[in-house]
């Protein structure tokens, strides 16, 4: 048997295909690895450790190189996801003991994808309760964040609204990916808000994340919200970067805490693409987005709250949240969804004439000060950049990946590209990563 | 002074037509007044927005 050697953990799935391939390893003895590191490290972090179907999984795998039956990068590469996506067969609690018992008979939409790339699933992960639901501000932990970023795994997938994977992973210096709403089906993902929710890849690399969306993305009638569109992760065929026209807000980069990311603007306008001042469309998308969360996330554990089984729930302000957006008025759910409508035109008039928005992951003044103020952001933006809080509400995708390091200085930038436009996206973060090193894990010092 | 327009558990759970908890003098809890001032005070930013009457909601959403 071959030895795993430790930097293999935080290695990317396309790096670990290649050794794979190269047969420095085998699928089993890699799924064994990182089964074992689970084991031994993170115990809080996992919901279910899947430990004889990965390993029968892994071993197939085995069998299907040792014939030449390439499926792909991800093949025989592990992954996690949120325990708020089923798994057939296995508790899918939701990150909640209301749902302890729960099990499904069928794989969530992406789990089946992805076994069908030969991905082996070695573990769920736990989930924020109800996926979040009823949180008026997401959490800035998250555990699928922490086992990519800790080396447990080398992806994970979870359910993302709101920023709620976006933010953790930000801030863990992750590569995450929000796909255009409707591409990757969330059927067998808990809703957590039907108009919002969105398949989150959380990975190491650009080009992980577009292997990745490449293997889940696609129709599915089982989801009322799926667009019917695939994806081809195709760079080839994507225009060159130098031809790139990219959008940005100045207020956005000025001060000490967005002076590291300068760097990334620096590096695509040498690549020769051209900058655009624009100015983010003035709404409260925190506002918009808290409202509709919030009555769909009620509407959706009508039932809990009226049974009094969200008392349950750790947390009582989430709790209270819920019972918060049931007494939501009609007329406010739905000024929010026409004030959605005005914040999706401007933002696809604003990015018309545009290949690419970028923008900071947090506003300036969150890292400047926790008073906050100032600024093009506005104080309605806690959360996420204008830019990135409207992309969210417009249904577009979002990639958010490294800077450079820097102390209270914002970590990742998000880039923001029109509907279905992902390619155009992990064209510009593949060439920032294949240039810098901001995406590897820091030594220690 | 004005009643509490909130409904009740009990109430919703009956509209909703699921499991009602017994009528008690702790089925009610006290309210979330920090998530309820969180939302109004979105209801009021959301009110600032000028939509033109045509403006329909975002319903089938698609990008």
């Amino acid at each position: 048997m071959a030895s795993i050697p430790p930097e293999v953990f935080h290695a990317t799935a396309v790096e670990l295909n290649q050794r794979l391939l190269r047969k420095d390893f085998t699928a089993a003895e890699l799924a064994r690895a990182f089964l074992e590191r689970m084991q031994s490290q993170g115990r809080q972090t996992w919901a279910l450790l899947l430990k004889d179907e990965s390993r029968q999984r892994a071993r197939d795998v085995d069998r299907e190189l040792k014939r030449d039956r390439i499926r792909g990068a991800l093949q025989g590469v592990p992954f996690c996801v949120e325990d708020s996506l089923s798994v057939a067969r296995h508790p899918t609690s939701w990150g909640s003991p209301i749902f302890a018992k729960q099990v499904f008979d069928t794989n969530a939409a992406v789990v089946d994808r992805l076994n069908k790339s030969g991905a082996v699933l070695t573990a769920k992960i736990k989930a924020r309760e109800l996926g979040g639901a009823g949180r008026l501000s997401p959490l800035r932990t998250c555990a699928a964040v922490e086992a990519v970023a800790n080396g447990l795994t080398p992806y994970a997938l979870g359910v993302e609204a709101g920023g709620s994977l976006l933010v953790p992973a930000s801030a863990h210096r992750l590569t995450i990916l929000k796909p255009t709403y409707g591409l990757v089906s969330r059927f067998g993902a808990v809703p957590v808000s039907w108009s919002l929710d969105r398949i989150g890849i959380i990975a190491r690399s650009a080009h992980d994340c577009g292997h990745i969306l490449h293997a889940v993305a696609g129709g599915d009638d089982r989801d009322a919200g799926s667009s019917g569109k695939s994806f081809h992760y195709a760079l080839q065929y994507v225009a060159p970067l130098s031809t790139f026209r990219i959008g940005f807000a100045p207020p956005d980069f000025e001060g000490a805490a967005a002076a590291p990311l300068r760097a990334v603007l620096d590096l695509l306008k040498r690549a020769g693409a051209t900058l655009v001042e624009v100015r983010p469309p003035d709404y409260p998308f925190e506002s918009a987005a808290r409202t509709i969360q919030a009555a769909e996330s009620s509407a959706a554990f009508a039932d809990l709250i009226a049974s009094g089984a969200i008392d349950q729930l750790s947390d009582r302000r989430q709790a209270d949240g819920l019972r918060s957006g049931l007494e939501l008025p009609a007329v406010q759910y739905l000024t929010a969804s026409r004030v959605r409508r005005q914040i999706q035109q401007a933002m696809n008039e604003l990015i018309a004439p545009l290949d690419l928005l970028i923008a900071p992951a947090h506003p300036v003044e969150q890292e400047d000060s926790p008073g906050g103020g100032g600024s093009s952001t506005s104080g309605r933006t806690r959360r996420m950049t204008a830019h990135a809080a409207a992309a969210d509400l417009a249904g577009l995708p979002v990639l958010a990946l490294p800077g450079p390091h820097g102390e209270h200085a914002i970590q990742c930038i998000c880039l923001i590209a029109k509907a279905n436009g992902e390619n155009t996206l992990l064209q510009a973060a593949h060439y920032v990563q294949s240039q810098e090193d901001w995406h590897k894990p820091q030594p220690p010092a | 002074m004005r009643k509490d327009s909130r409904i009740s558990r009990r109430s919703l759970a009956l509209i909703l037509g699921l499991p009602a908890l017994p009528a008690s003098g702790t089925a009610q809890q006290p309210g979330p007044v920090d998530q309820r001032q969180i939302l109004r005070q979105d209801a009021i930013e959301l009110a600032k927005v000028k939509l033109p009457r045509e403006c329909a909601p975002a319903f089938r959403f698609q990008p």
